[in-house]
């Protein structure tokens, strides 16, 4: 399972850019699929992660699906359909460098209220409420890639400033086969080694692409002419 | 807490669409028994029992779904009902079996040649049907909220909450999802689904919790329970889409918005051929089935040479539907070319046909015509006017008596009757001159008329 995912990952055409501190790398996999991913540049951290899949007739997908971090736009309510009220939880994943860690934010009540459960013969988190207003089933879909299952001792809750917050010890890097072997040894990429156990030549890969583009030209140059324009 | 929302929900004015009444708009099917025996009278079609018997054979082989590329011709006088019987056969075949329709002079256009415009009438008649995965959100409607702005006028904005087993969400609606929950009717205390995607609403029933809202309550009210787990689900639904909607998709950037603009323009062939190649796959790996629909082209002899040459070959293909064709014409020249021909039809078409023969309606079939036709237009007739219609209809033409029903009602009600008489059919009889009457003028007064006064000349100069 592991290896067909980082296969995957290797044929993928991939580009990267830097841009407002953040690098971005963005992903064509062979069936069109598309991902984004952003890292902050200085700490390395995954701020977003999001896909874009096809229409099952060949349509290109127009909206992309978060899977880490979230839309910071604001949502206009368009005069046509059914849009979620802005007064209900929002769930969104924010990981750190140890740990998977979801945030509902927007809900109120104290945390006895919340039970998080591991259930579906270990793939899947459940959160449930005793007074019966929310409820998630979700998965944890870098886990789910490598083959990974979840233990209910992994996960630790809390509650404060109507925010409820699920986090979830990351095991990839002792429990996965794959990370056994050596990863690279990157430093601005080690979420990559955390996350997604890539294999090496993944990584040196994806390292080259980096320093290639580093910082487009048309850019560098416009930032330029600007600063001469101060001047 | 129920009751304020309900009210709510009933103070916005109910919106019924009422349909126009088209020539065509009493068939509801082609009246066949089990054993593909013609009733004389049913579903709104009269008469023509061999036609329709063999209307129904060629339907058995369409269910069937294996044949491709069968062709069908429906030859008679005009106002025998050929129409009519195509358009049986599209209400018999149902919704899920694509009926496409067109008339011989549509493909005739500017802006795309007359074969692309026949592929794409040939692809409109070709369903696939697959699986897709939906989002869809099921649940209980807690509470419907809907405020009208304080102007009267304006958009409307509202808040639905729904409600599961485990959870509780709200939403903001639109200007159109109010409109589709009103005129669903939607109510605190149903389960409904929505489709994500297409907005759909479907009303499952009523939660069990609120089976004693109500004393008395309709018989069809079906009691469900409230749904589990989560709001959103993914589910995968099994729906049809044709083949061109397929390629109108693929064709261009700004994908199934086209359909909807109706600006597809031409399609390229390699993205056909892209697309075929895909079905081929879908379909050897089991996700999707193909479902051939019924092309109609009415006023067939319109066409000329190089489409009929074009269906032959077209017809050959192994994803082409079944292909019905209407005219009235008899020996005529085919359109392109100096030579005459059965139908208008190249005799190398003519043979792949099968031909089904209409005749004209004796005076019992014109009467129950009429008074079907009196029914569907909302019109009270007496027997006696009814029977003087019957004459007008047998001398002159099933058109123009059918077309007296409605004229002849409004003579009614301006002398404020509430039944057409025989006096009205007469009055809009002298008011009206039907086909033959008009002809008849003519020659009596052509001299009167415009440009008259050179007939010789005119007569050599007509041809052209």
């Amino acid at each position: 399972m592991a290896e067909k995912w980082t296969s995957q990952l290797n044929s993928a055409h991939k580009t990267c850019i830097v841009q407002e501190g953040r690098r971005k790398i963005h992903y064509t996999f062979a069936d069109g699929t598309e991902m984004a991913e952003e890292y902050d540049q200085r700490s390395g951290d995954l701020i977003i992660r999001k896909w874009r899949r096809k229409g099952t007739f060949g349509s290109k997908g127009t909206s992309w699906d978060f899977e880490v971090g979230e839309q910071l736009m604001s949502k206009t309510l368009d005069p046509e359909g059914l849009v979620e009220s802005s007064s209900n939880p929002i769930f969104v994943r924010k990981d750190t460098k140890v740990a998977f860690q979801w945030r509902i934010r927007n809900i109120p009540y104290p945390l006895h209220v919340f039970s998080v459960t591991v259930q579906d013969d270990n793939h899947k988190l459940i959160i449930k409420t005793s007074n019966k207003k929310y409820y998630k089933k979700f998965s944890i879909p870098d886990m789910e890639r490598v083959g990974c299952l979840l233990t209910q001792d992994s996960i630790s809750t809390a509650h404060a400033n109507n925010t409820f917050i699920i986090t979830v010890r990351n095991l990839l890097g002792t429990m996965c086969p794959l990370s056994q072997q050596k990863p690279g040894s990157v430093d601005v990429l080690s979420n990559f080694t955390q996350h997604k156990c890539l294999t090496e030549d993944v990584l040196s890969q994806v390292t080259q692409q980096v320093t290639q583009y580093k910082c487009p030209t048309n850019i560098k140059n416009q930032r330029k002419s600007w600063k001469w324009k101060r001047k | 807490m129920a009751a304020p929302t309900v009210e709510k929900v009933q103070e916005v004015r109910e919106v019924t669409r009422i349909e126009r009444i088209g020539a065509h708009s009493h068939i509801r099917g082609l009246g066949l028994d089990d054993a593909l025996d013609a009733r004389n009278v049913s579903q709104g079609m009269v008469g023509q029992v061999d036609a329709r018997r063999a209307a129904g054979v060629i339907l058995e082989m369409i269910k069937e779904g294996k044949i491709a590329g069968r062709a069908c011709l429906i030859a008679g006088h005009p106002g025998t009902g050929k129409t009519a019987i195509a358009m049986a056969m599209a209400q018999a075949l149902g919704t899920d079996t694509p009926f496409t329709s067109i008339a011989g002079s549509e493909i005739f256009s500017l802006e795309m040649s007359k074969t692309e415009a026949l592929t794409q009438a040939f692809r409109k008649s070709i369903g696939v049907r697959i699986k897709e995965e939906t989002e869809i959100i099921e649940g209980e409607v807690v509470e419907i909220q809907i405020d009208r702005p304080a102007t009267g006028t304006g958009a409307k904005v509202g808040k639905l909450t729904l409600k599961t087993t485990e959870m509780e969400t709200i939403y903001d609606l639109g200007q159109k999802m109010i409109e589709s929950l009103t005129k669903e009717k939607v109510q605190a205390g149903d389960i409904i689904t929505i489709d994500k995607a297409t907005g759909k609403i479907t009303k499952l029933g009523r939660s069990f919790t609120r089976a004693r809202d109500y004393d008395a309550m309709g018989a069809q009210t079906k009691f469900v329970q409230c749904p589990e787990g989560e709001l959103q689900k993914r589910k995968e639904v099994v729906h049809t889409v044709t083949l061109h909607e397929i390629d109108v998709i693929n064709s261009r950037t700004q994908g199934f918005l086209a359909l909807f603009s109706g600006d597809t323009g031409e399609i390229k062939s390699e993205v056909r051929e892209q697309i075929n190649s895909k079905v081929a796959e879908w379909r050897e790996e089991g996700k999707a089935e193909i479902v051939p629909g019924v092309l109609f082209v009415d006023e067939v002899h319109m066409l000329d040479i190089e489409c009929f040459s074009f269906l032959n070959r077209a017809l050959e293909d192994d994803m082409a539907p079944i292909l019905i064709m209407a005219t009235n014409r008899g020996i005529t020249r085919i359109r392109g070319t100096n030579y005459q021909s059965p139908h208008g039809i190249p005799i190398d078409l003519l043979d792949r046909l099968l031909i089904i023969a209409t005749t004209p309606y004796d005076e019992k079939e014109i009467k129950q015509i009429l008074k079907i036709r009196c029914e569907e237009e909302d019109v009270e007739m007496t027997d006696d006017a009814l029977t003087v219609l019957t004459k007008i209809g047998m001398e002159t033409s099933l058109r123009y008596a059918i077309q007296l029903i409605t004229v002849a009602s409004l003579v009614c009600r301006k002398r404020k009757g509430s039944e057409v008489d025989v006096d009205d059919i007469k009055r809009v009889y002298s008011l009206f001159l039907d086909e033959s009457r008009s002809t008849q003028f003519l020659k009596e007064y052509q001299e009167e008329f415009m440009f008259n006064e050179m007939s010789g000349t005119a007569q050599s100069m007509e041809t052209s």
